[in-house]
Formats: C-alpha cells, structure tokens, sequence
C-alpha cells in the first residue's frame, strides 16, 4: 500500500480510462474512444474487437455507448 | 513563514509532485517522451536553476499534455498541478510586493475552497448525508483498489460516520486559518485523509498535489495573523 503511494502508473491509467468513459457518455469524441480502443487493442491479438461502456448504478446498469467494429490490423 | 521561504517550498514540493508523475508515464511506459521534458524541468525546479523560466517553460510545456490528453490526465490532482504552477509563475513574474503576494494569496484560498466546497457540496447531498452515497462509491465505483474493499459498502454504520467525518472536517477546514496551532493540526488530518483515499481508492497523486500547495495556506496564515 505504501508503495502506491509513490508507484501507481495502472492504476492512474485506468482511472484516465474511466475519465474518458465518462466524457463519452456525456460528449462521445474521437479522441476519448481512440484512447480506450488503443488499450483494448494492445491486449487482442488478432481478429477484430468491438467495447462497450455498461455504467452500473443502484437500480440496475445501462449500456451508454456502443463502439464500431476496429479490426486488428 | 516568509513569502520567499514558502514560494521556494511550494517549488520544491511542485517539482517532487510533477517527478512522482512523469516517472509513472516515462518508466510505466506511457507517453514516455511527453514527459521527459516534464521531468528535466522539475529537477531544474528543484535544483532552483533559473526558477522563473523553468516555471514558464513547465507552464507551456502543460499546454501540450493538456492538449495530448484533451483535459487533465489525472482530473483533480492535475487541476490541482496547474493551479500551482501558474500561481508559482505569476508570483514570480509580477512586480514584487502586492501583485506577488496576490498571486501566491490566490493559491491558499483556492486551496481552502477546495474543501470547504467540497464538504458544501457534500453537506447539500441527502445520499452523502445518510452515509448513501459512500456506500455507491464502494459497491459500483471503478475507485476502489482491491475488491474485497468493495464488502465495506456493507458496513452502513461505519460509512454514515466516516461521511459526515469528511463533511465536518471539509466545511470546517478555513477556520483553522485562524490559529496557527489549528492550521497544523488540520493540515496534518488532510494529508491523511488524501492518504487515506490513496489506499483505498489508488488517487496517490493528489497527496502529492494538495501538499505542494500547503505552503501557501501557512503562508496566508501568518501573513494575515502575524
């Protein structure tokens, strides 16, 4: 835990994800999809791959955004 | 706490912060080569060299990750960043006397408000108040470090406290101004609480952030309540 504290690039990456989710769900951009599809790609290796964002809240989840289909190339 | 004493230490903590952060993107290998640059400048920052261009060239150089990134990287603690970087560099970069202290003042306070609105804000929330809305944060945030920290949104009792903990503390915060004792001890809790939140919920570079701006308030301090 004391480590986190000076050591954290993850997890500060994931809460960048999480960011750019939110700000697809108010304003989908070019830019906020290309940063999550970019991580996704690097862990698919081959095929195509397609996310979507599923925000869960107390009475249920609703799925905010539904990206296009990236081939890998 | 002298003006020049507390803009050097505000330098110091600024420049530690911006290091703790570019190590995590240059050796997590993530825009390495954005924030190289960062990195250089902040050993300049910390080693004083030249200390009003540096600011000036780490001001800029800000303009391109903000653009990178389209918005804070790291949302509040990036805010946070940025607020002392160009308070640092307008008290540096205005004529010496009111204007300078001005510039530095507007860190403190804004640094002051940003518990106090966030406590305000919190205070106005009937979920925050009945302990709801912590338990949301554990059970469906993306926050939390480790899931088995999600079984405290279980513990309704134990949240209830630690909001309204955080409510009190964060609306009562500009108070310790008054007293120099009080500011202490306050300054002390709220590194814990950012600690705190860094343990749980990973935000490890607002502990960083919201220091390097410490300096300020006890700056403000004294110059008010010499």
């Amino acid at each position: 835990m004391i480590r986190r504290l000076f050591w954290n690039p993850d997890w500060n990456d994931t809460l960048f994800v999480v960011s750019c989710a939110e700000r697809i769900q108010e304003n989908p951009t070019e830019h906020n999809i290309a940063e999550i599809k970019r991580r996704i790609s690097e862990d698919v290796s081959q095929g195509a791959f397609q996310f979507r964002l599923v925000f869960v809240h107390r009475d249920g989840e609703d799925i905010v955004f539904v990206s296009d289909v990236f081939p890998l190339t | 706490m002298t003006l020049e004493v507390a803009l050097r230490a505000t330098e110091l903590l600024l420049a530690l912060a911006f290091l703790q952060q570019s190590a995590e993107h240059i050796f997590g290998h993530r825009d390495r080569l954005l924030f190289a640059p960062r990195a250089g400048l902040s050993l300049l920052l910390l080693a004083g060299i030249h200390s009003p261009w540096v600011l000036l060239a780490l001001t800029a150089h800000s303009m391109l990750i903000l653009r990178r990134y389209q918005g804070p990287y790291n949302g509040g603690s990036d805010r946070m960043g940025l607020l002392i970087l160009f308070c640092l560099c307008l008290a540096y970069w205005l004529p010496d006397g009111l204007p300078t202290e001005a510039a530095f003042g507007y860190l403190a306070v804004q640094v002051l408000l940003s518990y106090l609105i966030s406590g305000q804000v919190k205070l106005a929330n009937p979920d925050w108040r009945n302990g709801r809305a912590l338990q949301d944060v554990f059970r469906f945030s993306a926050y939390p470090v480790a899931e088995s920290l999600r079984a405290l949104a279980n513990r309704p009792r134990v949240l209830w406290c630690a909001s309204w903990v955080v409510m009190i503390f964060e609306v009562l915060f500009p108070i310790s101004l008054l007293n120099l004792k009080l500011l202490v001890m306050a300054l002390i809790a709220a590194t814990a609480f950012h600690v705190a939140n860094a343990m749980l919920f990973g935000l490890n570079r607002f502990v960083w952030a919201w220091i390097a701006a410490y300096p300020s308030i006890i700056w403000l301090q004294f110059r008010l309540f010499p």
